[in-house]
């Protein structure tokens, strides 16, 4: 489609006249004009007439109406590959719409008909792209915040605006709003269910299941509490069953029964048992009768042979205690000798021992002496020294001319030489040569002939017969800080020197060598004094004191030497230790032998006993045989009596009841007896327990409950199971949407990506554009390496790259035959110089192919795009 | 001449657990209210005695308040005899409710809890087969063949399967009719009324199920009641009348869809009238196969009168769903969301039910954005 020709009559600012544009060519066109001069409403004018039925009411063609009101008419001229063809529509008033085919002259289509021949042939949103390319001021997404969508929102949207000729396109193969909406629902609807990248429940969902999972729990205890019901009420069904057995009364009288004959039967064999004992008992005294009996015959037969025996022992004894007294007494006899021996030993070492501690003591004394004597001595000594020293410390106090002292003293009168040689080296000299014998007088001294003599301010020189000559030199600046200097240096040379206790240099370096070699005196003494005595004086006098002490009082007795002593101490201790030794051997024997003595003693005493004990038990020694035949006749009439109680005793017991069989079945009836009263106590108490728990049980309810439960559980399960599958389904559906949009993206934007590429490279080089993934704008521009976001562009770059995008579009629509006219509309606002001029190039390559029509304010500015600029005739209609 | 009610399956305090609170509150109340529903129908019938044949109780241990309501409300029609007999939900191991009843029974009940003849009026005695255990694996009505009753009318009242009702799946290998069936022939029997099975069975003249006198299922059963016998005389042909007692309605409806059938429209004429709607449990299950636009239409039809309803669910799970470009379009003409639906419809032609689910979401997802 090319544009050609618009006519408006009566529309918006041109009410009551027909504004006419004619000879629109193929390439560039420009409408050019000031501000509100009303290209806009050609703008608008084309929208209407392209895409808005004549019968709409809509806003857009609302706004078409001038202020006087009345219709509006809107004829546009173009071409088509079929041929040239004229559009007009009355919109608001006189509604209708024609189609002529300019070639032929012939109206094609009215009304209804029009407008589908203009939505086949123009306006095809439906099945592709629109026919114009709109490019807006306004639709940039830099204007202000409408407060009422979000950000993203609203770029998003001013984006597709911007390239709204193509969303149908866009739509058609991308889903644009479409898939926006859907996606949005679907996502929204799974977000309701389902969260984080495992699509973990959520709310109703995350109830449902939580709700479920807190069932089964509920259930299993409920089906446990319904087991233990059940158990319970089976139990008591055993226990009332056992309990009726129990109380069977014929069982009853059978337990009875067999308890009371099995008591008569214990009974019966206990009297046996009575009689059985009693004749064990008459067996067991006869039996101890005849033990008595054989007791005593054997016993006096012993006793005989015992009192023979002990007579022999007494004899013994009576020899072994006699042979024991007398060696003692030889042992006792011995020791007395050597107790004497002894005795003398041990006076002779106290003797020499005594001598010894003499001895040593005179020893003592004399080392005392002889110490205290050279002690003595080296105290004296010692004072000298410590007086000498004390001496000199004496003198050097008195002495202040110190080492720093005297070179201060020095460094002071050098001071004084120096300045007096400065003073003297600036000073007139004043040379005499005598002719004759007189001679000049300074200070009652002749001037010396022939030698420079100085001349000082204020000198007074005699000159005899002359007069006096009288020096005045000129007192400057300088000669009086020179004087000045030299003041103050000779003050301090007069303190220099009182500081060294002289009036000279030379008293002074005399002065400091004697209180050097006083120093060095007093060193020499204090070393001395240290040397000799390193413990300190005190320490030597007390030292002294003791020595003295230890003579005082001492006598010069003569004594033999310590040695000798010591020698023949030695000899008398061992003659001591040699007979202490021997008594004491001796000792043990003597101990040995009273214990013998004892021991015989002790045997003697004994046999004696045994032999009256042993004769007192044979009794008589005449009548012993006769006793003895008596007691043996009485132990064989026993014997005979405990033989007839035996058999008595044997016929007893053979005759004898089972005694143990009739304990063990009174015992089995008794206990049988009693487990079936203790059983049915038990049953009975364990009957009242299961009662009462089934009672609770039943009261609460628990099988109902948990039928309520399971049936609720069963409900809660299937639900979290239609859950499960919305969530299924709702994912299914999101990944069919996205991977749909992902191929299609793919798809579309290639090949607009290989038309934009160029384009883009008039503006920058290297440059390339992502597309958003979510919804298909241009997202972000790639340039120098680096990728910036859209939204962070320029508004001029973001406005450049919006129009050359849809070049882009615009070319490749070209080379699917399909010919899109582009307006813009007060576009490339927000460029500068350099890039509108860019754009301009961009706008003219495009337009060898595309037919542009350009309406803008800015007239110097698009003065550099070049292209037509037709004529806009104006008129008035009736 | 006697007149009985027979009824039995009353199943007091049914937990109903698969539904909301609110709604299980309504269904056991519907199943207390039952007692005095059979008590109008009895004396509205001219019968003398009610004669509940097993499963008055839904457990072995109902709570106590179930219990003493009950007998309350069987007290309160204190002009009719009513017969209890213990059923294999509320056998005689249940000593928690006939123990009670023993000692609390009001004194127009009498419990049949023993095999042995009672005599309902004079010249008409009543021949129980009370329940031993949940399963007694016995012919419990086999002594009624020897019972001496004299030149009585002869009633036996059983708690049992005659045939096996179940289907072999529900049996799990195990057959449960140990009744013999022509009980009532061989005991010279001239009714024999039976527990168990909740919907009404007539199994010969003189041999019947009652049913429950509420329903508790889906089950395609007829109306819930209780059957008003009558005896003229000992051999006689009973005269047996059905009368509806069912407060709640547990209505399926299974919508059998065929493609080019209006769906809504059919749902609608399918539906109870209004005035039954508050008192109907509703459960639809569609079946069949719809085209994509009939499958929202219903489903969006389902949703609108489900609140009539004191419960309404469905299951369109069963619903074959076809798509041609038609309605592929519907979705969109062309472009990604076209390309969507296109692999959803494919992978649904497959059998992937899941994908059949997301296609038809993204049909009512493009409806409504359009």
């Amino acid at each position: 489609m090319k544009i050609r020709a618009l006519t408006l009559e009566n529309v918006r600012k041109f009410g009551g006249r027909r504004v006419s544009i004619a000879g629109i060519g193929d390439g560039i066109t420009v409408i050019s004009e000031a501000n509100e001069f009303g290209k806009s409403t050609f703008f608008d004018a084309i929208h209407a007439v392209v895409f808005e039925k004549h019968t709409g009411t809509s806003g857009e063609i609302q706004k078409l109406r001038p202020r006087a009101g009345g219709g509006v008419r809107i004829t546009l001229d173009f071409e088509l590959e079929s041929g040239r063809y004229r559009v007009e529509k009355r919109f608001l008033a006189q509604k209708g719409a024609t189609v002529t085919d300019l070639d032929r002259g012939t109206v094609i289509a009215r009304d209804g008909e029009a407008e589908d021949w203009m939505a086949q042939h123009v306006a095809a949103a439906e099945q592709g792209p629109a026919g114009l390319l709109w490019v807006r001021q306004g639709v940039l997404g830099l204007e202000p915040l409408d407060g009422k969508k979000s950000e993203k929102d609203r770029l998003t949207e001013a984006r597709r605006d911007l390239l709204s000729s193509v969303a149908g396109e866009i739509e058609q193969v991308t889903g644009g709003r479409t898939m926006d909406r859907i996606l949005r629902r679907c996502q929204e609807d799974l977000d309701a269910l389902a969260t984080g990248a495992r699509l973990s429940p959520k709310g109703a969902f995350k109830e449902t299941e939580e709700a479920r999972k807190a069932l089964e729990a509920e259930l299993a205890v409920l089906e446990q509490q319904c087991s233990d019901l059940a158990e319970a009420l089976a139990e008591r069904r055993r226990i009332e069953g056992e309990l009726q057995r129990l109380d069977d009364p014929a069982e009853k009288a059978r337990r009875e029964s067999d308890l009371r004959e099995a008591r008569v039967a214990a009974q019966a064999a206990e009297s046996h048992a009575q009689k059985i004992a009693a004749a064990k008992g008459e067996l067991d005294l006869a039996a101890m009768r005849q033990g008595e009996a054989e007791r005593q015959r054997r016993g006096l037969a012993d006793a005989i042979v015992a009192a023979g025996t002990a007579a022999e022992g007494l004899a013994k004894a009576e020899a072994l205690q006699a042979k024991a007294g007398a060696a003692l007494d030889d042992l006792r006899a011995g020791e007395a000798g050597l107790a004497r021996a002894l005795e003398q030993a041990v006076a002779a070492a106290r003797a020499l021992r005594a001598e010894l501690t003499q001895a040593e003591r005179a020893e003592r004394v004399k080392r005392a002496r002889d110490e205290a004597e050279r002690l003595s001595k080296l105290l004296e000594e010692v004072r000298a020294h410590i007086a000498a020293a004390a001496e000199m410390r004496e003198r050097i106090a008195d002495n202040p001319a110190t080492p720093r002292a005297l070179a201060l003293a020095e460094a002071a009168v050098a001071e004084v030489a120096a300045l007096r040689g400065a003073i003297a080296a600036s000073l007139p000299r004043l040379t005499v040569t005598y002719s004759g014998e007189t001679r000049l007088m300074q200070a009652g001294q002749p001037l010396p002939g022939g030698e420079a003599i100085a001349l000082e301010h204020g000198a007074e020189i005699e000159m005899p017969g002359i007069g006096r000559l009288h020096v005045d030199l000129p007192q400057g600046t300088d000669t009086e800080e020179a004087q000045r200097r030299l003041a103050m240096a000779l003050a301090a040379e007069a303190e220099a020197l009182a500081a060294c206790g002289a009036d000279t240099l030379s008293a002074a370096r005399q002065r400091a060598q004697a209180r050097q070699a006083d120093e060095a005196a007093a060193k020499l003494a204090e070393q001395m004094q240290r040397s000799l005595a390193p413990v300190g004086v005190d320490a030597l006098e007390r030292e002294l004191a003791s020595f003295r002490e230890t003579v005082k009082g001492a006598t010069h007795a003569p004594v033999r030497p310590v040695e000798e002593i010591a020698a023949a101490l030695e000899a008398a201790e061992t003659q001591e230790a040699e007979a202490r030794g021997r008594l004491a051997s001796l000792a043990a024997q003597i101990g040995d032998a009273r214990e013998a003595a004892a021991a015989s003693a002790s045997a003697l005493a004994a046999a004696r006993d045994a032999h009256a004990s042993a004769e007192a038990a044979a009794g008589p020694a005449e009548d012993r045989t006769a006793r003895l035949a008596a007691l043996a006749e009485a132990a064989d009439r026993a014997r005979a009596e405990t033989a007839t109680r035996q058999a008595a005793f044997d016929r007893l017991a053979a005759d004898a009841p089972d005694a143990a069989t009739a304990a063990a079945n009174l015992k089995r009836a008794e206990t049988a007896f009693d487990n079936a009263r203790r059983r049915r106590e038990q049953l009975v108490e364990r009957r009242a327990d299961l009662s009462a728990r089934i009672d609770t049980r039943a009261e609460e309810g628990v099988e109902e409950r948990r039928d309520e439960v399971a049936g609720r559980l069963a409900a809660a399960t299937e639900r979290a199971a239609r859950f499960q599958a919305e969530v299924d389904a709702l994912v299914r559906l999101r990944d069919a949407l996205e991977t749909a949009r992902a191929g299609a993206r793919e798809a579309y934007f290639e090949p607009v990506q290989d038309e934009l590429r160029p384009l883009l490279r008039i503006l920058h080089e290297d440059a390339g554009i992502d597309w958003e993934t979510d919804s298909i704008m241009p997202g972000a521009l790639r340039r120098g390496g680096e990728t910036e976001a859209f939204d962070t562009l320029s508004g001029g770059t973001q406005e450049q790259i919006a129009i050359l995008t849809r070049l882009a579009f615009a070319r490749l629509f070209a080379r699917r035959g399909q010919h899109l006219p582009i307006i813009l509309d007060d576009a490339l606002v927000y460029s500068d110089d350099e890039r509108i001029v860019k754009m301009f190039t961009a706008l003219n390559r495009v337009a060898m192919e595309q037919q542009i029509i350009v309406f803008s304010c800015r007239q110097l500015a698009f003065a550099g795009l070049g292209g037509e600029r037709p004529d806009i005739r104006m008129e008035e209609v009736g | 001449m006697i007149r009985v009610l027979h009824s039995s399956d009353l199943h007091l305090g049914k937990p109903f657990g698969g539904f909301p609170e609110e709604v299980r509150h309504r269904l056991r109340q519907a199943r207390q209210d039952s007692i005095a529903r059979l008590g109008e129908a009895a004396r509205a019938g001219g019968a003398s005695h009610v004669l509940l044949a097993g499963d008055i109780f839904d457990t072995m241990t109902p709570q106590r308040a179930t219990l003493r309501q009950a007998m309350n409300a069987i007290a309160g029609q204190d002009d009719l005899t009513w017969v209890l007999m213990p059923g294999n939900h509320d056998h005689l191991g249940a000593v928690e409710i006939w123990g009670t009843l023993a000692r609390e029974r009001p004194a127009n009940v009498a419990l049949a809890l023993e095999p042995a003849p009672v005599e309902l009026a004079p010249g008409a005695v009543l021949l129980p087969a009370p329940c031993t255990t949940k399963t007694p694996g016995r012919d419990l009505t086999e002594w009624m063949d020897a019972a001496p009753t004299g030149e009585a009318i002869r009633i036996g009242l059983a708690h049992g399967s005659i045939r096996d009702f179940r289907s072999v799946e529900e049996m799990g290998g195990e057959g449960g009719a140990v009744i013999a069936p022509d009980r009532a022939r061989r005991a010279g029997l001239d009714y024999l009324g039976f527990g168990d099975w909740h919907g009404r069975i007539e199994v010969t003249a003189n041999t019947w199920y009652s049913g429950a006198p509420e329903p508790d299922s889906f089950k395609p059963h007829r109306p819930a009641g209780a059957l008003l016998v009558t005896i003229a005389a000992p051999g006689a042909t009973p005269e047996v009348r059905e009368v509806e007692t069912g407060q709640i309605a547990w209505t399926r409806l299974v919508l059998d869809l065929l493609e080019a059938e209006d769906a809504p429209s059919r749902l609608a004429g399918a539906l109870p009238p209004l005035g039954q709607r508050e008192r109907t449990l509703l459960d639809i299950r569609a079946a069949g196969r719809v085209r994509l636009a009939a499958q929202a239409a219903l489903a969006h039809a389902i949703a609108d009168v489900a609140p009539d309803f004191l419960w309404a669910d469905s299951d369109l799970s069963a619903l074959a769903v076809s798509h041609d470009t038609t309605d592929l379009a519907g979705i969109d003409e062309r472009g990604a969301v076209r390309d969507a639906a296109e692999a959803l419809a494919a992978a649904a032609d497959a059998g992937d039910a899941t994908a059949a689910a997301a296609l038809s979401r993204l049909y009512t997802y493009a409806m409504d954005v359009k």
